[in-house]
């Protein structure tokens, strides 16, 4: 079974005369250790699907399964475990928590996954340094670059080897030499790991290591591309 | 541009932010609304007792009668200047400008004897004619009348219940008269007076003076006279020139007592009163500290903003004005809530009272003169008061957060970033 | 660990506004502490000249004569006693026991020269009566009584009313067993000036032999029986075991507190009136606490959806703000509770002159001049505890309103 599968998935936002379809019948199904890519005009559903995906939030109409499990039954106790232990979150805005260094960061994250308070300072540390910030870990987010803070973000995401990281334009704040670090960070992760990556992004360089396209217009999947 | 409707627009940015910082005003105000409320209407009710049934505003005696009133002597008498009688000098005294009427009195001891047990009491000669017409006395008869004819008088709840009596019994009173022999006469009761004060209730009766001018073999002779003043504010004045009318009339052996000063009792809160004033200042300051704390954190919020204002070349004293009126709404919005609710409060227990059991029960076995239940006072002098002061205080707390604001150099305020 | 860690810090965050809030609650423990203290130092040593002048920690006598006398009427004659050795040997070996005189009260008309003035007469047996009371310690003039002399002791406030001095005539009358009047002359041998106002005016003290000859009772009959204890606090039990023992009929057995119900009075006025305050203070405070935890909820939106999608639950994300609210309580409950050790050091040293404020004693209140703070160890650590439940129990509804925020909304703010 897929790691993820949509049917029929709708999504409508606010309620009684302004209503606004954000995703209008999604049908889709991605398995363990793909690369995809979400692209499309701004506000065509990506940042909508990805939360869906995500179990942030749940669909209006039609089933999210993760891990086989429908989504929409469950409740917001279930939902958090269901993320804390299977996804990884990477927003745009990085949001870190300002008040840990990077290190506490990353290591909360684990913390709040693991279920035995197995020892984690090491495997955190481990992260950081693949990530590249072996020497600024114990710097807070005030104190660091925006590269150096997705990079935080991303370790914070991978920390815990999740089976799906989300990703929701992670390099829309960075610059070029940036971004592609950090992809390529990914790109090591999704062939050492196995992980599942999903992406949403406008940037090209993005798209061109994704191995699945998905391009989505108006609420509705209008492409579906693999390739290798 | 117009500041004032910039800071109006900007309260609603953030509703429930904006809401906290007025909910934290209003119920300051309210508390103060209401502790004021209290305040005053106990005091206010305990000393008009006092003024009523003891001293006026001002109440005159001889001098030794004064150092001995507990003994209730009818040895130190008022009988006028020059001894022409008390009658001439009220007539004086009511004659002044700042008198707005007087009550004569003769205060005695009294005994009743019943089953073998004695009752003491003090009788109250009064003139029936100024009582009716000017004192505070008809109000508390429960029932019955006032007395009228020469045997007839008025007791107090309590006493009758100690008497044993009811209305319209007859009862026989011992009392020494100003010769110090010993007396007794009959009354019949023709009124009960009830105030709900114990010390008041439980000891008094009242007879017209005439009768205990006779009974106590006395001439036109007074042990006081209760002096309302037309302008009870400003007492110590009042009294002052009493005292200098008095002594130019020759009279140097009388003495005069502000109701204030007359018993610890009412002094004492009398004082607590004003220590309370500053009491209420400090609640408010309080309350004040949230509108700070919650302006701080707008400014904070809106740093590049401030700084986009600078560079438009707002001045600083522009993007001060706008903060202080910011906050100053706040105030004013929090502050008229706080004066509406916590006014109905009042208003609802100055009807009804506020009843405090253990108070009540306590205070009845004891003799103070204390009402039991207390009526909040409830004028708009208070709420307005109360108003002014919440406004203002808020007003000035927000100066320092908008100063600083203010202060802020535009490129610094542009570059800010969070944390 | 890391909930407790993050709470922690964000207290740093905002350091002015958590400060000022933790002022807040400060103040409310402050001002509370020193009230509390003020108060029952006041009542403390109230107690304390009701104790020495009046009525020391037990009195022993008959049912009615208490009841007539809480009545205020007349002290009844007939309910006098005669105190029988096996009553006093129990009372003598009860744990903390110091001392006993038995004493003969009743009413009587004061006179000299041409007044007279109802007073409490209270006719004492000399070779007891010091080890139970001190007024003899307080003489302004003259000597205390002598056994069988004629001579009185009155209050020095009685004497100016009388304008009195030792060796004046005076007149008691009253009236004896049978019902009819009798008198008691002689000269005045003592005025006294206690700290217990009650006891400067309305009350002459004679001597006891004299005393039972003149109302035609026999030598040995008292009305009752004082008892000196070694503290205060064992009196209410210590008379209750009495009552069992000795109670029998018609006999009474009281603690001092049982006579004092002005204080008693005064002392539910004085508490009610600092919870009273206390209540209002902290109700600030609360509202400090609500705002502040709005307002970090505004501000922290974003960590907030962020420690959601994360996996953290609302109950981890309300646990975080009501533990920094609890920090913010304790922060002000201790820097009160110093404040409060430290002005409370002054307050039971120093003490606070009374008559800078009011005329408390005159009230009625047997206060003398100064008055002394105590230390209530079990306040301190109650208001603490409290403060700290308060502020967390004021977050919670605020930050399960923070929590609550959808996590999606809350990332997208902005
Ligand atoms: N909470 C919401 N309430 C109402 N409408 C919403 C809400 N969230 C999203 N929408 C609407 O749903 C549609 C899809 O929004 P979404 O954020 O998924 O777009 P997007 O593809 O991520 O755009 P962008 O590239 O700009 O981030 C948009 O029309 C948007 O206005
Ligand atoms: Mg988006």
């Amino acid at each position: 079974m897929a790691l993820l599968q949509l049917e029929r998935v709708k999504k409508i936002y606010g309620k009684g005369d302004i209503k606004v379809e954000a995703l209008r019948g999604i049908d889709l199904e991605i398995g363990t250790g793909e690369f995809s890519t979400v692209f499309g005009p701004s506000g065509s559903g990506k940042t909508t699907l990805l939360n869906l995906i995500g179990a942030l939030d749940k669909p209006t109409e039609g089933k999210v399964y993760l891990n086989g499990s429908s989504t929409g039954e469950m409740t917001k106790n279930k939902l958090a475990m269901l993320r804390r232990e299977n996804i990884g979150f990477i927003f745009q805005d990085f949001n870190l928590i300002p008040v840990l260094t990077a290190f506490e960061n990353v290591e909360f994250a684990l913390k709040i996954a693991s279920r035995n308070g197995q020892p984690s300072g090491e495997r955190t540390r481990e992260i950081l340094e693949m990530v590249g910030l072996g020497d600024m870990m114990h710097r807070r987010p005030g104190e660091l670059s925006g590269g150096q803070k997705q990079r935080v973000a991303i370790a914070r995401a991978l920390v815990k080897a999740p089976k799906l990281i989300l990703a929701d334009e992670p390099t829309a704040n960075l610059d070029s030499e940036t971004s592609k670090g950090i992809l390529e960070i990914m790109g090591r992760m999704n062939k050492e790991l196995n992980t599942t990556f999903i992406f949403s992004t406008h940037d090209p360089m993005v798209m061109e290591y994704a191995r699945r396209l998905l391009e989505i217009r108006d609420g509705k999947i209008t492409r579906d591309e693999r390739r290798e | 541009m117009d500041l004032a409707r910039m800071a109006w627009r900007n309260l609603k940015r953030n509703k429930v932010r904006t809401l906290i910082a007025i909910l934290a005003i209003t119920t300051v105000v309210v508390i103060v609304v209401f502790s004021r409320g209290l305040m005053v209407g106990f005091t206010e009710s305990t000393f008009r007792m006092y003024i009523d049934n003891f001293f006026g505003h001002v109440r005159i005696t001889d001098e030794e009668y004064e150092l001995r009133e507990a003994l209730l002597p009818l040895d130190y008498t008022l009988d006028g200047f020059d001894g022409r009688g008390a009658e001439e000098m009220i007539g004086e005294i009511e004659g002044l400008d700042e008198v707005k009427y007087t009550l004569p009195r003769i205060r005695f001891g009294a005994l009743h004897s019943r089953n073998d047990q004695l009752v003491r009491m003090i009788g109250v000669g009064v003139d029936i004619q100024r009582e009716k017409t000017q004192g505070g006395l008809p109000g508390n008869v429960s029932q019955g009348r006032m007395p009228e004819q020469e045997n007839e008088i008025l007791v107090g709840k309590g006493l009758l219940n100690e008497l044993d009596a009811e209305l319209d019994d007859r009862v026989t009173l011992m009392f020494s008269d100003s010769l110090q022999s010993l007396r007794g006469k009959t009354f019949s009761i023709v009124g009960v007076k009830e105030t709900g004060v114990a010390g008041l209730d439980d000891s008094f009766f009242y007879l017209p003076i005439e009768t205990a001018r006779d009974m106590l073999w006395m001439e036109d002779e007074l042990t006081e006279i209760l002096v309302f003043a037309t302008n009870p504010e400003k007492l110590d004045n009042f009294q002052e020139n009493l005292n200098s009318f008095l002594s130019d009339r020759g009279g140097d052996r009388f003495s005069t007592l502000a109701w204030n000063k007359a018993d610890p009792f009412v002094e004492v809160y009398y004082e607590i009163n004003q220590i309370f004033d500053l009491v209420y200042v400090l609640f408010i300051i309080m309350g004040a500290a949230v509108v700070i704390i919650t302006l701080t954190m707008i400014i904070r919020e809106r740093t590049s903003e401030i700084g986009m204002m600078a560079a438009l070349g707002l001045k600083g004293r522009e993007i001060m004005k706008v903060f202080v009126l910011e906050g100053t709404f706040m105030g004013v919005i929090g502050s008229f809530l706080g004066v509406v609710i916590g006014g109905l409060i009042t208003f609802y227990y100055s009807r009804e009272g506020l009843y405090v059991e253990s108070f009540a029960e306590l205070s009845t076995d004891l003799e103070l003169i204390v009402h039991p239940v207390f009526y909040l006072a409830f004028n708009f002098e208070n709420l307005a008061l109360s108003f002014i002061l919440g406004s203002l205080i808020v007003a000035l707390a927000c100066v320092y957060p908008a100063y600083r604001a203010a202060k802020m150099e535009p490129v610094d305020a542009l570059n800010y970033a969070e944390e | 660990m890391y909930l407790a860690r993050i709470a922690f810090r964000n207290l740093f965050r905002r350091r002015g506004r958590n400060f000022m809030i933790a002022a807040i609650l400060t103040l409310a423990v402050l001002i509370f502490l020193l009230l509390e203290s003020f108060m029952i130092g006041t009542m403390n040593m109230s107690f304390a000249n009701i104790i020495d002048f009046e009525t020391p920690h037990i009195e022993i006598g008959r049912k009615d004569f208490f009841e007539e006398a809480a009545e205020g009427r007349e002290l009844p004659i007939d309910e006098t006693f005669i105190a029988g050795e096996d009553m006093l040997q129990e009372v003598r070996e009860s744990p903390g026991f110091v001392a006993l005189t038995g004493v003969l009260d009743f009413n009587a008309d004061f006179i000299a020269g041409r007044h007279q003035f109802p007073v409490r007469v209270r006719a004492v047996d000399m070779e007891t009566f010091g080890e139970v009371f001190r007024n003899q310690e307080y003489m302004e003039s003259g000597e205390f009584i002598e056994p069988g002399g004629d001579g009185v002791v009155i209050g020095d406030q009685l004497a100016r009313y009388f304008g009195l001095e030792v060796g004046d005539y005076y007149t008691l009358r009253f009236r004896d067993k049978g019902g009819s009047f009798n008198t008691m002359q002689g000269e005045v041998r003592g005025i006294v000036n206690t700290p217990h106002p009650d006891m400067n005016l309305g009350t002459v003290f004679v001597s006891r032999d004299k005393a039972a000859l003149a109302l035609g009772l026999e030598e040995e009959k008292i009305s009752q029986v004082m008892v000196r204890m070694d503290s205060r606090d064992r009196a209410p039990t210590q008379a209750e075991r009495l009552q069992e023992k000795v109670g029998a009929g018609d006999i009474s057995v009281r603690s001092y507190r049982d006579g004092a119900e002005l204080l008693v009075y005064l002392e539910t006025w004085g508490l009610t009136e600092t919870y009273f305050i206390l209540a209002l203070f902290l109700m600030v405070g609360a509202i400090g606490i609500i705002s502040v935890v709005v307002l970090s909820g505004i501000e922290r939106v974003k960590e907030i959806g962020m420690m959601k999608a994360m996996g953290l639950k609302e109950s981890d994300i309300v646990r975080v703000f009501a533990l920094e609210a609890g920090c913010i309580g304790a922060l002000g409950g201790l820097v009160g509770c110093l404040l409060g050790a430290l002005g409370n050091i002054w307050l039971v040293v120093r003490g606070i002159k009374l008559e800078e404020f009011f005329d408390l004693a005159e009230l009625g209140a047997p206060v003398a001049d100064k008055v002394y703070g105590t230390w209530n160890m079990g306040s301190f650590f109650l208001i603490f505890v409290f403060v700290i439940f308060l502020a967390m129990l004021a977050s919670l509804l605020p930050s399960y309103w923070a929590a609550r925020k959808d996590p999606v909304e809350a990332i997208r703010e902005r």
